[in-house]
């Protein structure tokens, strides 16, 4: 009772002194380009009242006394700037910062204050990209944001031709993958190999390998948003990017004044042109002019983001990705036969077309007000949707003549195999500075999501049109959420962050809850001690079978009502050190445990319902639970001539399956090392080395062992019988280990300038040691060639990339 | 400058002209497994269908599935291949716990009316007659140091409700099939009709048109406790005949046989295997496989299970 009365007491003064002190808010930007500064530090001098501007570049100081107070706001990489005000008791000053980027000579700059992160954040397992980060490590063709990620401890790949993220333990489709704050369901291009972020249009990629806080939710594995850049506030500028995949441009630049509105707006778009190359040489060709065919497949992404201040305090942002991968073929053929003795003459025409896109479309559009300087509110309504439709038709039609008679046919087949995801969210956000010592956070989000897989087949003559619909799965989900956080700075060593998300799935009747607790100790100032717990549930998941090698395409749906939630619970303790010199060294230890599980069956494909044959690959599942721990090492460099890191990562994964007891997953690698590095060459002036290594153990297989019979019963009602056929003997699932991983890829990159344009040229070699990397291993039988008799088993390892080039340019405008 | 312009110029030529495929490396396969007993042993307890154990065992992957034998008879040399699966010098040994029966290896088995039981392993004896509720086990051991255990409870014998069965079986009747609950046990029901086993049944219905009678061919899996089954013939295809109408009728039955198991039985071949499969390995190169189950074996894989039957029949009426 006492504790309470006094904490009571303490609660009642800070109110009493808030209505007396004085607050100073505004935001921090890029004085050329306009752009927000996160992170940057602004302290009122000689006091300890100090904050860190957020993603926004916005700041709060409070408990000002009234008077003259110098204020300061300072970040590497940008001149400091101080201003003198003075404040009246209980006055809400605003004042805005812009700051001005202040480069040395053959240095390069990381932008995101990493001293100010580790004191003002909680949560561990964070990691912030900007664009030159991205830019750092030689990057396979161009600089992709996954393949990034991927080199960072925690994060594991499956190949070399998927960037897909395994963070942690936990599979792709449970990480939650956001631009802008919207939801992508399957951000990649040709078929993995690339992301679907466009690295020139991005600001900054945050990444939390686990332990998320309250405010994220729907999802168990790892948080990506990706935030994309503002635009220029001040001039036109833009940048153009060709690289032997695709070619890309971005322009952005300030809104036209009107009624005293201001905004910027950036436009970046890319697309593949191979198509348009070899398609050039083949309008040459009669024969493929005369078939109709072109090279098939080409992939375009465009993004657009508008920020309109409509005054100093209401902000509204529109941001659009559209971004397809398009498989075309289209072959057609005309053929006439004549057979003499039959006087049989016939005329066909025959035509063959594939088209399937697939990719994402989203829209969003977010209304940030500033209500007071302590409370920002962000309402935020979006759509997102995912689709990929194949449709394949096969026609043949044509007339003939027999002596007097005359006929003409026409048979068509068309087959249909589409999935569709339509997301629309809506989310409203709080934040507010109002109580010292604490940042409190809420929020309420509704998620409505539209799933519709299906198949259809169509046959058609003159005559008969036949038509099967045998896959049919319609659903329609509703997740609503509500999240309240605290970051409480206990003390000025101590800071807790509480938090918690309730959530209704609308499947089910139940209500679930996700606390969500964070600490952190500055053991010293640049010492911190981190620890997070949490329970994360997910509603969604996919229908992709294990152990796919290459995956194009994810089958979305959402839980049905049979089975219960997924969901994981994180564990994580780490140490973080930041000398003077912004060298960043953290040590991270996590453990994960998944139940509720679901793996698909991949067996019987088709069921029969009454009378009718049903395709419904997605109906069975595998119960199955998962756990997974690790030790992680990040070695950091962030500033100066050299910039880069190096992180090993020590883990295990392991899932259960009735039928195959526990087992490594195919992404699980014991052993990983990855070390990034980017130099500036001193001897030739804007010219920049680069180089990524990546080492690993190998990825579990199954391996053959031998063969045996399989007893077989056919059970008839007179008499039944039993036989047995071979069958190849296995080991136990994913029991073995393919040989290791080893890659090594380098960069040279240097910056001129062409009519006082800059430019960039790079040029990369992937693999350089040309060492083989297995994919999954190809068997053959040895026979004996006389005889025929098996002799025994070969295999040869299907390798991932050899070495080879790649180049580019990039030029500024 | 001019050094980037040459090591660029250079690794162009280089990456052009030089082959970097990597060329496939084969190897042999080793794998670290010893051939072990591989057992399809069925006890039954009916008269109809022979308790028998067959024994082979698994192959290396060097192994050859069969063997070349060359045999002379009568001066002539006769080539044929034997499989290496097979074990042919075991000792089986099957036991109620009071008796032990010694089962014989046999190329044939006489009397065997579905000509399944060859080289395989019977009880020559009278007998041998497994009741319900009994615990049986199996030993098997070769000269070659490989041995297996295993073990069933025999389940009880199945009884049909015939009595509730009608006398006959109309092509367009509805029937209610009942029979005794087994609380424990699966059971499984098959029907069909005698003389699809000889291709001899058309049954037209309209002139011009037949039915394939595959409408009686039909299975259920019984849960544990499950008790009825509503049977009707499914018209599986329409044929329009082209020509004479068949008109042919000959006498047909309707059979009904209701199978009990054991849990070993039910696993193996239900459960785990048949329609409920589910191939625990699938590989683009090497095709589909499995680990090698085992139900009621020890020491080696395969099954060791038991059933019994209850038969009934009744004329089909059109």
């Amino acid at each position: 009772m006492k504790k309470f009365n006094l904490l009571l007491f303490l609660f009642l003064i800070s109110v009493v002194f808030a209505q007396e002190a004085a607050t100073i808010s505004g935001f921090v930007r890029d004085d050329a380009s306009g752009e927000p500064l996160a992170y940057t530090n602004v302290f009122v001098k000689e006091s300890n009242i100090g904050s860190a501007a957020n993603i926004d570049g916005y700041y709060v100081l409070t408990n000002l006394s009234a008077g003259t107070q110098e204020v300061v706001a300072s970040i590497i990489g940008y001149g400091m700037e101080t201003k003198e005000v003075n404040v009246q008791a209980g006055q809400e000053l605003r004042l805005d910062f812009r700051l001005k980027r202040t480069v040395l000579e053959g240095e390069t700059i990381d932008v995101f204050g990493e001293a100010q992160k580790m004191r003002q954040l909680v949560e561990p397992s964070r990691v912030t990209l900007d664009m030159r980060t991205l830019e750092t490590a030689p990057a396979f063709v161009e600089p992709d944001l996954f393949r990034t990620v991927q080199m960072l401890p925690g994060v594991q790949t499956l190949n070399d031709f998927s960037s897909a993220l395994y963070v942690r333990g936990s599979t792709p489709d449970q990480n939650l993958i956001m631009m802008d704050g919207i939801t992508i369901y399957n951000p990649y291009h040709l078929g993995g190999i690339f992301s679907t972020f466009n690295t020139d249009a991005i600001k900054e990629a945050d990444f939390h390998a686990g332990g998320f806080p309250a405010r994220y939710g729907g999802r168990m594995g790892a948080i990506l948003n990706v935030i994309n850049r503002e635009g220029n506030t001040e001039k036109f500028q833009g940048s153009a990017n060709i690289s032997l995949v695709s070619s890309k441009i971005l322009m952005e630049g300030p809104t036209p004044k009107f009624m005293k509105t201001k905004g910027s707006w950036m436009v970046a778009g890319r697309r593949t042109y191979f198509d348009q190359i070899i398609n050039a040489f083949l309008r040459g060709s009669k024969e493929t002019t005369e078939s109709g065919f072109k090279f098939p497949y080409y992939f375009y992404d465009y993004q657009i983001k508008v920020n309109l201040d409509l005054t100093p305090d209401h902000r509204l942002t529109y941001s659009r990705f559209y971004g397809d991968d398009v498989l075309e073929i289209n072959v057609s053929g005309n053929e006439e036969d004549y057979d003499v003795y039959s006087d049989y003459y016939e005329n066909r025409k025959s035509r063959f077309k594939i088209e399937w896109p697939w990719g994402n479309h989203t829209n969003s559009l977010t209304w940030r007000w500033l209500v007071s300087p302590k409370l920002v509110a962000r309402s935020f309504i979006a759509s997102s949707r995912y689709r990929f439709h194949f449709d394949m038709t096969a026609q043949e039609e044509g007339d003939w003549r027999m002596g007097s008679e005359t006929g003409t046919y026409r048979d068509q087949f068309s087959f249909d195999f589409f999935d569709i995801v339509d997301d629309r969210t809506l989310e409203t956000e709080l934040s507010w500075h109002g109580i010292n010592n604490h940042q409190l956070m809420g929020g309420a989000q509704l998620k409505r999501v539209n799933y519709n897989l299906g198949m259809e087949f169509e046959f058609s003559n003159l005559d008969t049109t036949i038509f099967l619909n045998p896959l049919n799965m319609k659903d329609q989900t509703v997740e609503t959420s509500l999240f309240f956080q605290d970051k409480w700075d206990v003390t000025s060593k101590l800071a807790l962050q509480l938090g918690g998300r309730l959530m209704d799935y609308s499947l089910h009747d139940e209500l679930y809850f996700d606390p969500r607790f964070g600490l952190k100790y500055l053991l010293r100032q640049d010492l911190s001690l981190k620890l997070a717990l949490g329970r994360y549930h997910q509603f969604l998941t996919i229908a992709n079978p294990e152990d796919e090698t290459l995956r194009i395409i994810d089958f979305w749906f959402g839980l049905p009502a049979d089975r219960p939630a997924t969901y994981a619970d994180h564990a994580i303790l780490g140490v973080e050190y930041l000398s003077e010199k912004n060298w960043l060294f953290r040590a991270e230890t996590y453990y994960k445990h998944f139940e509720n599980l679901i793996t698909l069956k991949q067996g019987e494909l088709f069921t029969e319902e009454t009378d009718q044959a049903r395709f419904t690959p997605f109906n069975e599942f595998d119960e199955t639970r998962a756990y997974a721990y690790g030790f992680e090492l990040l070695f950091k460099k962030t500033a100066g001539r050299i910039r880069g890191w190096v992180g090993y990562t020590y883990a295990e994964t392991k899932r259960h399956i009735e039928k195959h007891g526990w087992y490594y997953p195919r992404y699980d690698r014991k052993h990983t090392l990855n070390i990034v590095g980017d130099v500036a060459i001193p001897i030739i002036k804007e010219t920049y080395f680069s180089t990524a290594l990546q080492a690993s153990s190998g990825q579990p297989f199954t391996p053959p062992l031998g063969r045996y019979e399989k007893w077989n019963a056919s059970h008839d009602a007179y008499m039944p019988d039993w036989s047995g056929y071979e069958n190849l003997l296995v080991g136990r699932k994913n029991s073995d280990r393919l040989s290791s991983y080893f890659r090594l890829d380098i960069g040279l990159k240097q910056k001129k300038q062409i009519f006082r344009f800059p430019y960039e040229r790079f040029i990369q070699l992937v693999n350089v040691t040309n060492h083989v990397n297995p994919l999954t291993y190809q068997y053959e039988e040895k026979t004996n060639k006389l005889t025929g008799e098996t002799l025994g088993l070969k295999r040869a390892a299907v390798p991932m990339f050899p070495f080879f080039l790649t180049f580019g340019y990039r030029i500024e405008f | 400058m001019r050094q980037f312009k040459i090591s660029c110029l250079f690794l162009l030529f280089w990456a052009c002209v030089a082959d970097f495929s990597p060329e496939l490396e084969w190897e042999d396969v080793q794998a670290d497994h010893e051939p072990e007993l591989n057992i399809l042993g069925i006890l039954s307890g009916d008269s109809l269908v022979t308790s028998f154990v067959r024994v082979h065992r698994t192959l290396r992957v060097d192994e050859a599935a069969d063997i070349l034998m060359r045999d002379t008879i009568f001066g002539n040399v006769v080539v044929s291949y034997a499989s290496r699966f097979v074990v042919r010098d075991a000792e089986v040994t099957v036991s109620s716990g009071t008796k032990d029966y010694a089962f014989q290896f046999m190329k044939s088995v006489e009397n065997d009316e579905r000509g399944n039981l060859y080289e395989t392993y019977v009880y020559k004896g009278e007998d041998l007659n497994p009741q319900p509720g009994e615990k049986w086990t199996l030993s098997v051991t070769t000269p070659g140091g490989l041995s297996a255990t295993g073990e069933t409870m025999v389940p009880p014998v199945p009884q049909l409700n015939k009595e509730q069965l009608p006398d006959s079986f109309n092509i367009n009747q509805t029937m209610n099939i009942t029979w005794a609950a087994q609380p424990d046990n699966y059971q499984l029901v098959n029907v069909r009709n005698y003389q699809s086993y000889f291709f001899n049944d058309d049954y037209d219905t309209e002139e011009g048109k037949s039915y394939d009678s595959c409408g009686f061919w039909q299975q259920l899996a019984v849960s544990p406790g499950d008790t009825a089954w509503t049977y009707r013939r499914d018209i599986c295809e329409e044929t329009v005949s082209i020509g004479e109408t068949n008109d042919y009728e000959t006498e047909d039955f309707l059979l009904i046989n209701l199978m009990s198991m054991d849990r070993n039985y039910h696993n193996y071949f239900l459960k785990y295997g048949g329609d409920g499969e589910d191939e625990e390995f699938s590989s683009l190169f090497l095709g589909q496989g499995g680990s090698g189950r085992s139900f009621g074996i020890q020491g080696g894989i395969g099954i060791f299970g038991s059933i019994g039957f209850d038969r009934h029949y009744l004329p089909i009426t059109r």
